[in-house]
């Protein structure tokens, strides 16, 4: 059996937030992700999934537990990961193509000046934005600008790519049809691939396995096979029973505490008591 | 971010006057003669200005008919050029010099807040002193020159330039500084390609500022330390009475100053034409 691609065992983590004292964001989350595989990580807003996301790309530290990102424990950021942002975060003053090619900053030195074009145009073109290499960021849609920052994302052919909410800010069309492309891109590319959405179907549509998380502390609530063919056609996937069933459980599982009364916030500890 | 020094810098904004642009343009016939207004209300002065002069001691006010012949006449007897060509010398050299040390002390203090925790004092004291006062002290290190005149406008110039460099660097959006760290770039690469561009609109809008200023210390020491160029030509027509004179010298050097704002524009327009499209729309982080 092969390794997972990534580990997540036990990780916890603490923000302190000034006066406010310490706020557990993360409480004992174990989970793995297998090669080539689709996760989906959702939840309500605030049970730390930015936090496990940026914490996979090395970007927040964890403060217990271990993870682990092929096989090497994460300090700082690792190797062959591709980040897209919720916000595209793209710089204003490049070009489209310059902006994707910053995604491959880090490989630079082994390309040819040659390599590095073909590479930025060959993305170009699987992202659907031929014609707007020489556009400024500013010049696109929103939609656009997102498929940019999925560009850069890929353009390094990363191992593993993770997303956060990167189609939350978009319509709902420019959104479906996304994710559409979405799903092609990444079966193409076989990136093992987390993708943060606060959005039921959205997770339900592309994922192998969708992990529900809790919050107040932020935790994990349950894992959810999705455990249908690809690639999906979205007119069958939605019309299929079982797949109406899934929603519906997913659905149940990231509202319940929403309409249960408020529980006190667990999360919260009083200033001056020991981290622990 | 420690420093006072962030609440004096201007934060971008784009000229109103080429937004007024393209609307006047579509305006209804009513609205439009309100755009002659500006050009209405000049010639009113300047015929006031005319009628009055003409009526009163020409030392004291002098007329615009006067004025133009003054200018004219000082063309013909090759002063004024020599003189404006001294008066653009002394402006751009100092204030190129305050461009370069300007930006330059702004990253530093930007990126290392070591450097900004020295330097805030010196900043925030030079800021509020009214560095005229320093003159006398200007020439007593560089005598009565080009280097001194060179070193006033620079004093006047540079801390505008510094303090908007460092605000724009640190007002660097983290979500870019996370783009740098997911793809690895380095110390001088986040320098050169994220935080410096971004900086870019500030900067431009303390050159504007820093501009006026350096206008002034280059006038002032061309007037009270060597009395050459344009400041020069209005002390010594000033001094001789001839009024006309005077003032054509004075118009002189505001074409200096607005050549100099024209030229930012040119540049800004250029070479960083996302400058004010970002400001106004918002490019999403
Ligand atoms: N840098 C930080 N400092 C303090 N608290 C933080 C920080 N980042 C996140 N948090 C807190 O941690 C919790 C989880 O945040 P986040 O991971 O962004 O949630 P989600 O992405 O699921 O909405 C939130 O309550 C947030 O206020
Ligand atoms: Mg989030």
């Amino acid at each position: 059996m092969v390794a997972p691609v990534i580990e997540v065992s036990h990780v916890g983590k603490r923000f302190w937030q000034g006066k406010r004292g310490a706020f557990l964001a993360l409480s004992d989350v174990s989970f793995d992700v297998r090669d080539g595989e689709f996760i989906s990580i959702i939840g309500a807003s605030g049970c730390g999934k930015t936090t496990l996301l940026r914490m996979f790309a090395g970007l927040t530290a964890y403060d217990s537990g271990e993870l682990k990102i092929r096989g090497q424990l994460v300090r700082g950021v690792p190797d062959g990961i591709g980040f897209v942002f919720q916000a595209p975060a793209l710089l204003p003053w490049r070009s489209v193509g310059d902006n994707i090619a910053l995604g491959l900053s880090a490989v630079r030195s082994t390309l040819s000046e040659g390599e590095l074009k073909g590479r930025v145009a060959a993305q170009i073109e699987l992202t659907g934005l031929s014609g707007f290499e020489n556009s400024l960021p500013h010049e696109l849609s929103g939609g656009m600008q997102q498929r940019v920052g999925l560009a850069r994302a890929l353009v390094a052919e990363p191992k593993v790519l993770l997303m956060d909410e990167p189609l939350g800010a978009l319509d709902a069309f420019t959104r479906m049809r996304l994710q559409e492309e979405l799903a092609a891109i990444v079966a193409r590319t076989g990136a093992t691939t987390v993708f943060v959405t606060h959005d039921v179907d959205e997770a339900v549509f592309l994922s192998d396995r969708i992990v529900v998380m809790d919050r107040s502390p932020g935790r994990l609530k349950q894992i959810v096979d999705v455990p249908f063919d690809k690639p999906r056609q979205r007119r069958e996937f939605i019309g299929d029973p079982r797949v109406a069933e899934l929603r519906d459980l997913v659905l149940g599982l990231v509202t319940a505490d929403l309409l249960l009364p408020r529980q006190p916030d667990a999360s919260r500890e009083a200033s001056g008591r020991s981290l622990g | 971010m420690a420093g006072t020094a962030a609440s004096i810098a201007t934060i971008p904004s784009h000229e109103s006057a080429d937004e007024a642009e393209p609307l006047a343009r579509n305006a209804p016939p009513r609205v439009r003669w309100k755009r002659t207004l500006p050009y209405v209300s000049v010639l009113i002065v300047v015929g006031l200005w005319q009628i009055i002069g003409s009526h009163i001691n020409p030392i004291l006010l002098s007329t615009p008919s006067a004025t133009v012949a003054a200018f004219g006449h000082m063309i013909s007897n090759g002063q004024l050029i020599p003189a404006f060509g001294t008066a653009m010398e002394d402006l751009w050299v100092g204030f190129g010099l305050a461009i370069v040390v300007g930006i330059a002390t702004g990253v530093l203090m930007g990126r290392s807040e070591v450097a900004e925790r020295v330097l805030d004092p010196y900043i925030n004291f030079f800021q509020a002193t009214p560095l005229i006062a320093l003159v006398p002290l200007v020439v007593i290190w560089f005598g009565i020159g080009f280097e001194a005149r060179i070193a006033t406008t620079f004093i006047l110039a540079v801390w505008s330039i510094i303090i908007n460099t460092f605000v724009g660097v640190r007002s660097t959006p983290s979500a870019l500084i996370d783009v740098a760290s997911v793809y690895k770039l380095n110390r001088r690469e986040i320098i050169s390609k994220i935080t410096l561009p971004n900086a870019v609109p500030y900067i431009f809008a303390g050159l504007r500022i820093a501009l006026g200023k350096a206008l002034i210390g280059m006038l002032i020491a061309e007037m009270e330390v060597s009395v050459t160029g344009l400041g020069g030509l209005v002390v010594n027509y000033g001094n001789s009475f001839r009024t006309a004179y005077l003032l054509a010298g004075v118009f002189t050097a505001s074409a200096v100053g607005v050549i100099g704002v024209i030229l930012l524009n040119l540049v800004k327009r250029w070479f960083f034409p996302w400058v004010n499209a970002t400001t106004a729309e918002g490019v999403r982080y």
